[in-house]
């Protein structure tokens, strides 16, 4: 029992930094349909550009806050020079855009800090909780505590305020947001800083989480938060996070319980197959 | 004829090597209802698209409220005062009778990035979005998802939205098609309502009986060309509308019998 609990804290926790980097992909789809696979790379530089700020000053939080900013910078930018002119093409060529983007980026990452893992020494300032017997590590709380507020942030602005109401407007039709005074592209850049910016908060945390921050370390989420929007219902946010919140605790437990011999990745697909098999429009999503 | 409050120059829209609009020119005075005319293909939703900012025109020249207007996109004409709704409604199916609305309402603040991070449910707000639906008749249904309501309360929340946004001009893009009957004379009631509002009226219908009694003025366009304009009597007996709408034959024919 015990194990158990430590293993479904861990999944909640893997799963809470999955929902972290597709919420970006699944906002960015729902206003643009637009697979954004740079949304990955943008997640490594979000790593790497926390630990160069926290290096250079000592402070975490100035750490995430740089982080955050560079990305959105980045993220508005690929959205102006890649995907807003290729908008009028089939949706695979902004596609084939975005996994070009992704990999010069991942290259360029390479290049600028070097082929190796850095560390990420950093220590989050939250204290561990102790249950009974069961204890919650200061990094099980931090993941947990950023990511709820990443959260509620997201629920209050997509529901409280005017951007978000202009936001679910153009998701639903661009042409109509515009005949309405909403002026749509500036609605789509914000949309991309959000995504970018709790992106960026993603790779710092996991760059805390696993002491590492590498090139590829955006591969992997690559692959998985694409999964995982299909698996939420293509484009809505509730289904993205409950999904990943299942994959993370999924994966956890299959690795901690099921004597399947197989890498912690090859579960997580199969688990994913199998939810696609049993619901195609996915958790959330409609016909 | 005072100031118009539209002013369509030998406006040109050109597709590849097809002509949708081809010199077309025509003014709208405040407080008329004006009607655009013509069988398919002619260009009358061309024509409102460019008015709307949808498409830049390929040449002329168009002047709303007394500011040139070509080539400005949608959301900047919104902010000035104009309104429309699409020939294919299309509602925010996802949100409420009342959030569309007040999609809408949120005009004044969606030019500006920073003015529009502010709660938007105010009481001010939802009390006169809600003046706007009991003008339209929809009031007691603005929480119900805007996705389930039938095509003739769809057509009327359209033009809810069209008139949050259009203090000056709407255009309404044949808003009476696929309605019944009754229906048909509850949407003539509420334009006419519209126009006692103050606000001018520029619609594109098919229907040839609803646009003789509604507008004051028809303009009739065939081929991205206009062929006639003029007062309905003037049109109704006008012999290229007929040839235009009912080909040259009938015409002969009823000329013949």
């Amino acid at each position: 029992m015990h194990l158990f609990i430590e293993q479904l804290l861990n999944g909640i926790a893997m799963g809470s930094i999955y929902a972290l980097v597709t919420l970006g992909l699944a906002l960015v789809y729902g206003i643009l349909r637009i697979l954004h696979v740079a949304h990955a790379a943008i997640y490594t530089v979000g790593a790497y550009v926390g630990l160069a700020v926290f290096k250079f000053t000592g402070s975490l939080w100035l750490g995430f806050g740089g982080a955050m900013v560079f990305c959105s910078v980045l993220g508005v930018a690929i959205e102006r020079l890649v995907y807003y002119p290729l908008l009028k093409y089939p949706p695979y060529v902004p596609l084939i855009g975005s996994i070009a983007v992704m990999l010069g980026i991942e290259e360029l990452c390479r290049l600028v800090a070097g082929p190796y893992i850095l560390t990420f020494p950093a220590r989050l300032p939250f204290a561990a909780v102790h249950l009974g017997s069961v204890t919650i590590s200061s990094t099980l709380m931090a993941v947990y505590a950023i990511t709820a507020l990443v959260l509620a942030v997201l629920w209050y602005i997509t529901s409280r305020t005017e951007m978000g109401l202009a936001m679910r407007a153009t998701s639903q039709d661009m042409a109509i947001a515009d005949a309405m005074g909403i002026n749509s592209h500036q609605v789509v850049s914000a949309t991309f800083v959000l995504g970018s910016s709790i992106a960026a908060v993603a790779g710092v945390l996991v760059g805390i989480y696993y002491n590492q921050v590498y090139p590829t370390m955006g591969a992997v989420p690559a692959y998985k938060t694409l999964a995982l929007i299909v698996v939420g219902g293509m484009g809505s946010v509730p289904g993205a996070v409950i999904a990943s919140l299942l994959l993370g605790v999924a994966e956890t437990l299959l690795i901690g319980y099921a004597q399947i011999p197989l890498p912690r990745d090859a579960l997580a697909f199969i688990a994913m197959i199998a939810v696609l098999m049993w619901r195609s429009e996915g958790l959330l999503g409609s016909k | 004829m005072s100031e118009p409050i539209l002013r369509v120059e030998n406006l040109h829209k050109h597709f590849g090597g097809l002509k949708a609009v081809n010199g077309v020119s025509f003014q709208v005075a405040p407080g008329e209802i004006l009607g655009i005319l013509g069988p398919n293909g002619a260009g009358k939703t061309v024509c409102f698209n460019m008015i709307s900012g949808v498409y830049k025109p390929t040449a002329g020249k168009i002047v709303f409220d007394g500011q040139r207007t070509d080539g400005l996109p949608p959301h900047r004409l919104a902010a000035l005062g104009l309104g429309r709704t699409f020939q294919i409604v299309k509602p925010f199916a996802s949100l409420t009778v009342l959030e569309n609305v007040l999609v809408a309402r949120g005009i004044a603040n969606y030019g500006r990035f920073g003015r529009i991070w502010g709660p938007w449910r105010s009481k001010d707000q939802v009390r006169a979005a809600m003046e706007v639906l009991d003008k339209v008749g929809l009031a007691d249904l603005a929480g119900r998802k805007a996705g389930l309501l039938p095509l003739g309360n769809l057509r009327r929340l359209e033009i809810a939205r069209a008139l949050v946004v259009g203090r000056k001009l709407i255009l309404l893009d044949e808003s009476f098609s696929g309605l019944r009957h009754a229906e048909i004379t509850r949407l003539e009631d509420l334009i006419r309502a519209i126009r006692q509002m103050g606000i001018t009226v520029l619609l594109i219908e098919h229907n040839l009986r609803v646009s003789m009694k509604l507008c004051d003025r028809i303009v009739v366009l065939e081929h991205g060309r206009k062929i006639a304009e003029g007062k309905p009597e003037q049109i109704q007996s006008d012999l290229r509308v007929i040839e235009a709408y009912l080909g040259r034959k009938r015409r002969n024919n009823a000329a013949g019998g």
